[in-house]
């Protein structure tokens, strides 16, 4: 009987590990297939020399557009699309496990709101130039956070439907001063930018803004890959928590701030890009199973792989670049009606 | 007995009414026809295909014009500005104020605060400037101010994107309703742009130029003209292909598909001025690479009386001024201020400076 038990573990561990493989694996193609696909006509052979020229550190004469295109459009965006996917997709799965609720994602707790207000601020004040714009976003999405903490703490009761509701009074808050932002915006100019931000885009994004937000997505997929045993622990009720010496106030904050800072800092380079953070801890659950030492490292490189592809379409379909928020409506959203069906049926 | 009474009262009552109902707009319109004929007002036709009852043009002393780029028509059809008691704001923050001044003295002294920025005006301040007729645009303006009593007239041509088109209906509609000859009007201006434009570019024989109507680049934002929008006109008359002609409307694009099409001229309507993009100083925006950039060959669209990248009284000198700057080794910079001054003293009856002209046409300055 044990050893059958063993051998059942081993196998299952195996299966864990073929499946991060596959999955680590794909999002590595899908990358390069990503990179040699865009509006600028580049033939494959081409490509590869350029590839290869960079990694030798020759130059390629002749091709020098080609190579911009290909080392200063087109990899920053994917980078940068795979560190939101990622960010936003272990947020919502950490959020998720931390509320105990498969309906939550990562704009709970009105960060995107904050942030999304934060920007078109930005863009009201300074018509998006300088770097005013970011610093909104950021500084928002972060207020927005402590608002809704702020008001569940004078609750004095820190359950999940605290934070919840207090979220929905933020983000209704925050979405009306937008509103307001809009309305007051210049018709012609900064109401079609603010629209067209808001709806999500990875378009125009350099090296600069890679390295405005690697630092606190990194920061907190990190912190939630290390949270991810008390996020188990936490799914058994806040006394056994204390019992296993996890403090589950504690937890619950931390879980919290590192999901915020990824979330702001995704808003705040991309707009808002919705969907991703729901729908992707799911598909990661039905791969991975519940536990969450899989399923945040599953739910992260799935929201990569996931994110690369809907920017590859979206900058690929048509010489208008298609908002990110549309894409990922669009196939979240049919997405999701499907899981839910499926959870229905099984209940 | 009694109960048969009161059924009697009630269908008398609900009789008379009915009666009363049905007559009622045949005499309202029988009265309306007889004010009209004593007071001598007139029945047109809008843009909109509204019948529209207007008073004469000696009683419309207070306008109020909603629609902005309309009010530059007007300027060039009434002699008496001083009429407009009420303007959207952009029909002057889109312009050259120096020259609206020139036309329009105490332009500063209109209201314009009852129009929002997103164009909606607000009722009850549009009744207190007491207007006499009121231009507006489209739909989305007309809610609010119908059912008024004041004249409402919809300068919106529908699902028309041909300035040329726009503007002489624009030009026709003003000069009916305000009883002006039209010895002089935009239809002749049009059809004297037209040759010229034909008449220079005849001489051409090299391959057509491409150009981009950069509508606005705000925020890391770069939306563009593509088909089916104003740019078709511009660029046709000004012998250029509109290098974004597979995008339909307005819509925003990336730095690498501007890569792809790299466009020999590109035209810088609102937004980040023209100086922010040669000078490569956007961010996350690499502009140096295209074609454009290494020849100079990025250009704001010039603000006279309106903006000259939207339809409007100086409408038709806009394609003389793409030429110019796309192809001036067949109009002359220097020809064309001299164009562009012989028409103002046509359309408006006024002299524009040698220096006025050079500053319209001068590049926008950087802005923060």
């Amino acid at each position: 009987m044990i050893m059958i038990k063993k051998r059942k573990t081993i196998k299952t561990k195996n299966n864990v590990k073929l499946k991060f493989i596959l999955l680590a694996g794909l999002l590595f193609l899908v990358m390069v297939a990503s990179l040699f696909g865009g509006r600028y006509h580049m033939e494959y052979g081409d490509v590869l020399k350029l590839i290869e020229a960079k990694l030798s550190g020759v130059s390629y004469p002749g091709f020098e557009v080609a190579e911009h295109v290909l080392f200063q459009v087109r990899l920053p965006r994917i980078l940068i699309a795979l560190l939101v996917g990622a960010g936003l997709s272990i947020a919502g799965a950490s959020l998720q496990g931390l509320f105990q609720n498969p309906l939550v994602s990562p704009d709970i707790l009105g960060v995107c709101s904050g942030s999304g207000f934060g920007a078109a601020l930005g863009i009201l004040l300074t018509s998006g130039m300088g770097v005013m714009t970011s610093v909104l976003s950021l500084g928002f999405g972060l207020i927005s956070m402590f608002l809704t903490l702020f008001m569940v703490r004078a609750k004095g009761q820190a359950q999940t439907m605290s934070y919840i509701l207090s979220g929905i009074i933020v983000t209704s808050v925050f979405s009306a001063l937008t509103s307001l932002i809009k309305y007051v915006a210049d018709v012609n100019d900064q109401l079609p930018t603010i629209t067209f931000w808001l709806m999500g885009s990875f378009a125009n994004k350099e090296f600069n803004d890679l390295k405005i937000i690697i630092l606190p997505i990194v920061m907190g997929i990190a912190g939630l890959l290390l949270l991810r045993w008390q996020l188990n622990i936490l799914s058994l009720g806040e006394e056994e928590a204390y019992s296993l010496g996890v403090n589950p106030q504690a937890a619950r904050i931390a879980v919290i701030l590192f999901s915020t800072i990824i979330t702001a800092a995704c808003v705040m380079v991309s707009g808002i890009v919705g969907w991703v953070g729901l729908v992707i801890p799911h598909i990661s659950r039905r791969i991975m199973g519940v536990n969450h030492e899989g399923l945040l490292p599953a739910s992260m490189l799935l929201g990569g792989i996931f994110m690369v592809i809907v920017d590859s379409v979206a900058r690929n379909l048509t010489a208008a670049e298609i908002p990110i928020g549309i894409l990922t409506a669009l196939i979240g959203a049919p997405f999701f009606a499907l899981i839910y069906n499926r959870m229905k049926g099984e209940s | 007995m009694k109960s048969n009474k009161i059924w009697f009262l009630i269908l008398s009552i609900v009789l008379t009414v009915a009666f009363a109902g049905c007559g009622a707009p045949e005499d309202a319109s029988v009265t309306e026809s007889k004010n009209s004929s004593e007071s001598g007002t007139r029945m047109i036709t809008d843009l909109g295909g509204n019948t529209v009852t207007v008073p004469t043009a000696a009683e419309i002393q207070r306008i109020v014009i909603i629609s902005p780029p309309t009010t530059s028509v007007l300027l060039g059809v009434i002699s008496d500005p001083d009429r407009i008691v009420g303007a959207n704001s952009r029909a002057f923050t889109t312009s050259n104020t120096e020259i609206v001044s020139k036309l329009f003295p105490n332009w500063n002294g209109v209201e314009t605060s009852f129009v929002s920025e997103g164009f909606v005006s607000n009722t009850e301040e549009l009744l207190n400037l007491k207007p006499d007729i009121v231009f507006y645009y489209g739909e989305a303006q007309k809610s609010g101010i119908e059912n008024l009593g004041i004249p409402i007239v919809d300068m919106m041509k529908k699902g028309d994107n041909n300035p040329e088109t726009v503007t002489i209906a624009w030009d026709n509609l003003m000069r009916k309703i305000f009883e002006v000859d039209d010895s002089v009007s935009l239809q002749n201006e049009w059809e004297a742009s037209n040759k010229k434009g034909a008449e220079v570019l005849d001489t051409y024989t090299g391959e057509k130029k491409t150009a981009l109507f950069l509508f606005s680049n705000t925020g890391g934002v770069i939306s563009v003209y593509g088909s089916g929008t104003y740019a078709d006109t511009w660029f046709e008359k000004s012998g250029l292909v509109n290098a974004a002609a597979e995008i339909s409307g307005q819509a925003e694009v990336s730095m690498e598909q501007l890569y792809e099409w790299n466009p020999d001229f590109i035209y810088v309507f609102i937004g980040s001025p023209a100086s922010a993009m040669l000078n490569n100083k956007m961010n996350g925006q690499d502009w140096d690479l295209l074609s454009a950039y290494k020849n100079n060959t990025i250009f704001d669209i010039p603000q006279g009386i309106y903006s000259w990248g939207a339809p409007c009284s100086d409408a038709p000198l806009t394609p003389l001024w793409m030429i110019s700057k796309s192809y001036p080794e067949l109009l002359s910079e220097s020809d064309f201020k001299m164009l562009f001054q012989e028409y103002y003293s046509r359309m408006y009856k006024i002299t524009l400076e040698e220096e006025l002209i050079s500053a319209v046409l001068s590049p926008r300055q950087l802005q923060k």
